[in-house]
């Protein structure tokens, strides 16, 4: 999510899915992992939504899959002040990258997941897991290269 | 740039995230969750009735579709009989 706020509201609509089904839940794993899967979910929904609402800004990113040199007001808490400029770039980076590899980089970097949960997470083998990161960080190189290049 | 420059950049800008710390929930997270969940739980009720009323409204219409059609039929025997009786038509219209 992009801001606080938004942070804030999908955490709450978490909560809310998470107490209305919790019936759904079998055992079959760890509960954190089920929740992380919900959370997940939520989030790809929350941003096809946005992402079908803004296609006449977005046809600019389709058209040129390099970042933009706007980088929007960005703020995160829990990282250090010298950094938040390059987090911002990373995060606007990470954002051009496919959604699995987008999944499974965020879970891994920003989570701190091991390739065991984020495989449990995304129902997929750890070799896929591996493979989606290693892809993840080359097109993330790629895209930076070609984003300081530019600038 | 210059390429050194421009790849100590990129592998700075893949390590800005390194040591991110998870942000803490803000105060009154547990009251607005507990606000919109009763919220949620008051527009439910509401969309269930909305959902009763047009259910209650599909049956009606059904029953009276059927009783309307029943009677018509049963309009339709009594009138065949009439006429039956009046030409001395046997049951199978000869």
């Amino acid at each position: 999510m992009k801001n606080q706020e938004e942070a804030e509201d999908m955490s709450q609509e978490v909560f809310i899915h998470v107490y209305q089904n919790i019936d759904k839940f079998k055992g079959e794993s760890l509960i954190s992992t089920w929740i992380y899967r919900i959370a997940v979910n939520k989030c790809l929904e929350e941003m096809r939504k946005k992402r079908r609402q803004k296609r006449a800004a977005y046809l600019e990113d389709i058209a040129d899959p390099v970042i933009q040199n706007r980088i929007p007001d960005f703020y995160h808490p829990g990282i250090a002040l010298e950094n938040q400029q390059r987090a911002a770039i990373l995060f606007k980076a990470i954002e051009q990258l496919p959604e699995q590899q987008q999944v499974a980089f965020t879970l891994a970097k920003v989570e701190f997941l091991s390739y065991e949960e984020i495989s449990e997470v995304m129902e997929k083998s750890i070799s896929s897991i591996e493979s989606l990161i290693h892809r993840a960080k080359q097109n993330l190189q790629r895209i930076l290269k070609v984003y300081y290049e530019k600038i | 740039m210059k390429k050194s420059n421009l790849n100590k950049e990129i592998d700075l800008t893949l390590s800005s995230i390194d040591n991110l710390k998870k942000a803490n929930a803000p105060d009154d997270f547990l009251e607005s969750l507990s606000n919109k969940m009763i919220f949620r739980k008051e527009q439910k009720i509401w969309v269930r009735r909305a959902k009763y009323a047009i259910a209650a409204m599909i049956m009606f219409a059904i029953v009276n579709t059927v009783l309307l059609i029943n009677s018509k039929s049963s309009e339709r025997q009594e009138m065949l009989k009439s006429v039956a009786s009046e030409w001395n038509l046997k049951a199978d219209g000869y």
